[in-house]
Order: structure tokens, then sequence, then C-alpha cells
């Protein structure tokens, strides 16, 4: 039951990614002649405050009352996941796909991925404030 | 980084995105001002190159029959412009990306030393810089990097806006008074 959870969440996180990745790609396009760039910076910065969200989340629920270093998360998960997107959506071809796929293009609910965006940091900084508050 | 509350390293950080932002404006001039030049010298009507590079005019002009009025050294010409463009948006990206990195950094900085509002602040403005650089050009946000990370500060420690916003007696001017010795101030002298 648990790993289906997961599974499922996983699935989802994946495919609001992808819709990230349309969405702004075509925006980039307009204005850049190399668009991956900013692309890959902005969901390497999302996947990095949805980790440490979900991290603080886990240790709230647990109430493991641990001192860990964010700013090394914050240093080193950026690359990894830069890295990461580059591989699947760059060299595996994954982002040529998902631009050919017209059911990404999210029309006029689009900015619900700006929002996800911005909400994404501001999680990072209630999900801390609740783990070390409370 | 923290600008209004001084908690220890910060002062670093602020250094660093300050030349981040200023290493990512120089090369986002350069990408705009090849971007000038190359449409400067394309020739009207007989070709053109799209605003993100890819080469519009090579179809076209096998498409229209008059590939035979362009002469090849052109076209090599207008290759290489395109690929020197590539080039220079790769730079202006990159400094950009730097520049966000260094600055979700501050953003993480300020959440340890427990200023949550700040923490917040920087992370939305750092967001929007790479929003901006992603959706109106390196130029822009890298732009809006160095409003943000230098101009802002700059204004927000000034005695005048401090003097104007919080009043002589505020806790927060007078901390700032202390830390930068604006008794010898020559503007207020009442």
């Amino acid at each position: 039951m648990v790993g289906m959870k997961v599974k499922f969440l996983k699935i989802n996180i994946m495919k609001i990614y992808k819709y990230i990745y349309y969405y702004s790609f075509l925006q980039s396009s307009r204005k850049n002649a190399v668009p991956e760039i900013a692309v890959y910076s902005l969901l390497s910065f999302t996947q990095t405050s949805n980790l440490i969200t979900l991290l603080n989340i886990v240790l709230i629920i647990t109430k493991i009352d641990i001192y860990y270093d964010l700013r090394i998360i914050a240093l080193v998960a950026p690359i990894v996941f830069y890295a990461v997107n580059y591989y699947y959506f760059g060299k595996r071809g994954n982002g040529a796909i998902i631009m050919k796929d017209q059911s990404y293009s999210l029309g006029k609910y689009s900015f619900l991925l700006e929002v996800f965006g911005y909400a994404s940091f501001l999680l990072v900084v209630l999900t801390y404030y609740l783990y070390k508050e409370f | 980084m923290s600008k209004y509350v001084n908690l220890g390293n910060s002062q670093t950080n602020g250094n660093l995105a300050t030349a981040g932002g200023l290493l990512g404006g120089a090369s986002g001039v350069m990408n705009e001002l090849s971007i000038v030049k190359f449409h400067n010298a394309a020739p009207v009507g007989s070709f053109a190159v799209n605003y993100n590079g890819s080469l519009r005019y090579w179809s076209e002009s096998f498409n229209g029959g008059t590939r035979a009025n362009i002469s090849s050294s052109f076209v090599q010409t207008a290759k290489g412009s395109s690929n020197s463009l590539k080039l220079a948006s790769k730079l202006g990206s990159h400094a950009s990306l730097v520049g966000s990195y260094v600055g979700y950094y501050g953003a993480v900085d300020n959440l340890i030393n427990g200023d949550y509002y700040g923490a917040a602040r920087e992370g939305v403005a750092n967001r929007y810089g790479i929003y901006l650089a992603s959706s109106k050009g390196n130029l822009v946000g890298i732009g809006w990097t160095i409003g943000w990370n230098i101009l802002g500060p700059m204004t927000t420690n000034s005695e005048l806006y401090n003097r104007i916003f919080f009043g002589k007696y505020s806790a927060i001017y007078q901390d700032l008074e202390r830390k930068n010795g604006w008794y010898e101030s020559k503007i207020f002298k009442d």
C-alpha cells in the first residue's frame, strides 16, 4: 500500500516537471538562442526545493531532531539535478519527445506551473520553520 | 543574502552574488550586442536568421529559388555568426545560472540563520530572476539580479531611506547608525 502511494506520487511529480519543461522551453526559445540551459536551471532549483521540502516533512513526521546543514544540500543538489536533467532531457532525447507532444500544453492553466515554482521555495521556508520552531 | 540583518558570514555570500551578477551582466551585454551586430549585417529580403539562432534563410532560399543570389561565403559567415550567437547565449545563460545558484544558496543561508522572511524574499526574488532570464532574455534576468543584489541593498542601507521609512528613533535606524557611523553624517544635522 505504501509502495503504491510512493509510486503514485513519483509519477505525478515527474509529470509536473515535464509540464514545466514544455512550458518554459517554449517561453525560453522565444528569447534565448540556447533555450535548454534556462529550463534546466529552473527545473533543478525547483527539484532541489521539493527535495528539501520532502526531507523536512519526513523529519517533522518522524520527529527526528537532528541538525543537518541545509547549505550543503543547497550547494550539491542543484548541480546533481542539473546533471540529471541534462542527461534525461538532453542526452536521452526525452526533451525533444516532450516538445513534440501537444498534450503537455496546459493552455490557460499554465500559470499554475509558475505558482508551483514560487510555492516550492516558500514550502521549503514553511516546512523548515515548522521543523525548527516546533 | 541578508542585507538587512548582518548575520555572520553572509557578507561573503553577498560579495559572491555581486561577482556572479556582474559576470552575468557582462556576458549578457555581449550576447545582446552580437545579436544586434548580426541583424545589421544581414541583407534585407535575401535571408534571415531567427532570433533564437535557427537558420530560417536556408530553407527559404531553397524554396524560393533564390539560392543562386546568395554567395556561399555569405552563407558561411551567417552560419558562423549563428554559432557565435549560440555561444554568447550559452555564456549568458550559464552566467545567469551561476547567479541563481549563488542566490539560492544565499536564500538558504538566511533560513539557517533563522531569518525566515528574508529567506522567503530571497527565494522568490531568485525565482523571479530565473523566470526573467528564461522569458525575457538573459540581459533582463541578469539586470534584475544586479538590481536586487547591488542597488537594493544600497538603497535599503542608505541613511535617507531608513530615516524616511523608520524614523530617527527606530531600533533599525539606530542599529545601522552604530554600524555605519552616521553620527558624523552631514545630511541630517539637527
